[in-house]
């Protein structure tokens, strides 16, 4: 089988031109094993429609419920304003007190920190536990973290398979509450075990040492990101080590 | 923004939605807010509650989507018509199937290329697919769902999963879809129920 998954794909979406489509669609007849690799490729294309179609759907009933929420009358941003108001007051605090070095590193912090976007829904078999999952994400959405973070913790705490994630995002939410050493050990727990966020957490983890104002720790753990040019946020990593 | 209604126009909800990216979700909301009442009051006046008013409502917006995305749906038709009319189809349907005791077969969410309307999929079955799914992990599923179900650019999956080229946001969708592709071929389960 002499085609990369690419041109299957091309090919499953008229994307090829007539003529590589025709020697293509030869190639297939002539090679059973292209031709099964084509159809898994179909498979798994209409496996992320399902998926698609069911992560929207989540997407619309949290939509749903936050209209019926406006419509009562509670605007989440009544409180959240304070609390935006209050973290500001905190950072310029920090800024105006802190030695020159720490407050570099105030300033690089806001501009490399970002909260990260807010999870997929999720599809777990017990209703209790995806309940939980979309009033996480629900206030997490709303920039609403004091609540989001317990139920993330609960999510971290219940030793499924999604452990990590929720230990991901309770991190997130404890970074942006200026809670950078809890953040820190949060972040850690995704890295002690396997799973696809630990490009993220790592990035994350440099990012609590910058707000701490730890060098040493920050040059480690910026160094580890720049070793692998795919890794998530490789690019900030080296400017953020040619800055400090 | 408590007020009912939306005042955006049909092409620029279309636009809003195939632009993509972060303000995917206030288009959504907009579209919600703009045609919510109409179908509400569709179903109500016709034998169903709020909720099964939802159900049909959020049917109709997932295949208003998938049109939209696929550029089968454009500004020459009226959403309101066009959603009107999915979920009058959709909601007699559930009425008949109520009728001949198959209210089992859950809301679905699996669509046909061909057919505008949704076809049917088991809930049971629909959950072995997900379950497989999970299975390429969440980085994967995130990159798969924004490349192939939102339809977005290269550099906007780099983006929003922090990949500092889009080339590499495309090697990692093919990465993805590989995996994908080698879990459903060592699945002969799903495999039987995509097809069957």
């Amino acid at each position: 089988m002499n085609y990369s998954i690419e041109q299957i794909e091309r090919y499953l979406a008229g994307e090829l031109p007539a003529k590589e489509r025709a020697s293509f669609e030869e190639q297939m007849a002539a090679d059973p094993e292209l031709s099964e690799a084509v159809d898994r490729v179909k498979d798994s294309l209409q496996i992320i429609d399902i998926a698609g179609a069911h992560d929207l759907r989540q997407e619309l009933r949290s939509i749903h419920e936050e209209i019926e929420h406006e419509k009562k009358g509670t605007n989440p941003w009544r409180y959240l304003l304070p609390l935006a108001a209050s973290i500001i007051l905190v950072c310029l605090a920090y800024i105006g007190f802190w030695p020159t070095d720490k407050a570099d590193h105030q300033t690089f912090f806001a501009t490399y920190h970002e909260v990260y976007r807010s999870p997929m829904n999720l599809r777990q078999d017990n209703p209790a536990f995806n309940r939980i999952w979309q009033e996480a994400i629900q206030a997490y959405d709303e920039g609403d973290y004091p609540a989001a973070l317990p139920k993330f913790r609960e999510i971290s705490n219940a030793g499924k398979g999604m452990s990590y994630l929720g230990s991901f995002y309770a991190g997130q939410c404890l970074l942006s509450m200026d809670s950078s050493s809890a953040a820190v050990v949060a972040f850690q727990k995704v890295l002690q075990t396997d799973n696809d966020y630990r490009e993220q957490a790592r990035w994350y983890v440099a990012l609590c040492y910058l707000k701490q104002g730890k060098p040493e720790a920050l040059r480690t753990s910026l160094e580890a990101i720049t070793e692998d040019p795919e890794a998530y946020r490789y690019k900030e990593a080296l400017q953020l080590l040619r800055k400090i | 923004m408590s007020d009912r209604g939306s005042t955006y126009s049909d092409q620029q909800l279309i636009d809003g939605l195939l632009a993509g990216g972060e303000r995917e979700r206030f288009y959504l909301k907009q579209l919600y807010l703009k045609y919510q009442q109409m179908v509400d009051r569709y179903v109500v006046n016709n034998s169903g509650n709020a909720d099964d008013a939802a159900d049909v409502f959020q049917d109709g917006i997932i295949i208003l989507y998938k049109n939209i995305k696929s550029r089968k749906f454009n500004a020459e038709s009226s959403i309101k018509t066009y959603l009107y009319a999915i979920c009058r189809h959709l909601w007699l349907k559930k009425l008949k199937q109520a009728g001949s005791q198959r209210e089992r077969l859950a809301s679905l969410e699996r669509i046909h290329e061909e057919d505008p309307y949704i076809s049917m999929m088991l809930m049971e079955q629909q959950h072995q697919v997900l379950e497989l799914f999970d299975r390429v992990g969440s980085t994967c599923k995130e990159v798969l769902l924004l490349a192939y179900y939102r339809q977005y650019s290269m550099d906007e999956i780099a983006q929003a999963m922090g990949y500092q080229s889009a080339q590499i946001a495309r090697n990692k969708k093919f990465k993805c879809l590989s995996r994908l592709k080698e879990l459903v071929q060592e699945n002969k389960a799903v495999r039987d129920l995509l097809t069957g």
